[in-house]
């Protein structure tokens, strides 16, 4: 079962650094920009 | 043994089934098969229900140092849930929903009825009501992962182990060979639960929702990644681009 698991890093993956926390960040901040642009076009 | 079973539920509940249904791609002619998703559903959400029984009994035993914990144990879970999940208070019993219990699963609901209802004092119905309610309360997300239960061990202990996984799209229907790099949960955008693969036929780095993954199973060869690939798939991850793929030129395989 996965639910009682404690979530581990893949074994090739890296912790996260403040760079990727960052860049993280900024695709959140895109990813909804992204669909304010794309809801607007769709409204015209 | 249960052929199937009534069980009322609120209207809030039961359009939390539909939606998931349809989410979790569980459909039959066109439309949404809650039976389907109850039958993979419901054995985990047990399971949850006997772990959460067991956790209660070791904190008395081990942090209040009660040798009666055994007794008490089962009278504490029940009252938790009677007090968070029965449901009945917050909402009126409006609809109801018919479970048939599939050959699999007819294990589980022997159970239910034999061990689970003896130690919560509840009937079938109200033990089942119980469980789907504490379901709904979850987000999205959360209630994906406890649906793809099975799948995502799998998935995880790949990661882990770097076994090489097979898995069928159902979305795509396409058979995967792929390194398993990572799992994300679905806190971002539309609560979609992402794995991150490479695709080991077509070379290429991407993410496949976990509702999409069927029939998923590991093989004992393993992977081994050359330095690049961990790079780009670091970056990919770091990203968060999760509706790109990455076209990988050099193809090192073993």
């Amino acid at each position: 079962m996965f639910f009682n698991r404690k979530k581990k890093r893949g074994s090739f993956v890296k912790a996260k650094t403040q760079e990727s926390r960052k860049r993280q960040r900024a695709a959140i901040a895109a990813y909804y920009a992204r669909n304010k642009e794309n809801s607007k076009k769709k409204g015209k | 043994m249960i052929e199937k079973i009534k069980v009322r539920v609120s209207t809030y509940l039961m359009n939390i089934l539909e939606n998931d249904a349809l989410r979790f791609g569980f459909m039959k002619n066109g439309k949404s098969n809650k039976n389907a998703l109850l039958n993979k559903l419901i054995p985990t959400l047990v399971e949850v229900r006997k772990a959460r029984r067991s956790e209660i009994e070791s904190v008395l035993t081990n942090e209040f140092n009660r040798e009666d914990s055994e007794n008490i144990y089962e009278a504490v879970n029940t009252v938790i849930d009677r007090v968070y999940f029965n449901g009945e208070e917050l909402d009126i019993l409006e609809e109801y929903i018919w479970i048939r219990p599939s050959k699999d699963n007819r294990l589980i609901y022997d159970e239910i009825q034999q061990s689970e209802i003896c130690i919560t004092a509840q009937d079938v119905t109200t033990y089942i009501r119980g469980i789907l309610n504490e379901y709904s309360c979850l987000p999205q997300y959360k209630r994906e992962m406890l649906t793809f239960d099975r799948e995502l061990d799998v998935f995880a202990e790949s990661c882990s182990t770097n076994q090489i996984v097979h898995f069928y799209d159902k979305e795509a229907q396409k058979r995967y060979r792929a390194f398993a790099f990572e799992y994300v949960y679905g806190y971002l955008y539309d609560q979609t639960n992402y794995c991150i693969i490479y695709d080991l036929d077509s070379c290429i780095i991407k993410s496949i929702p976990l509702r999409r993954i069927q029939d998923i199973y590991t093989v004992k060869k393993k992977y081994k990644p050359n330095e690049l690939l961990i790079n780009k798939m670091q970056e990919y991850l770091d990203n968060c681009r999760f509706d790109e793929e990455i076209h990988m030129e050099d193809c090192n395989v073993f």
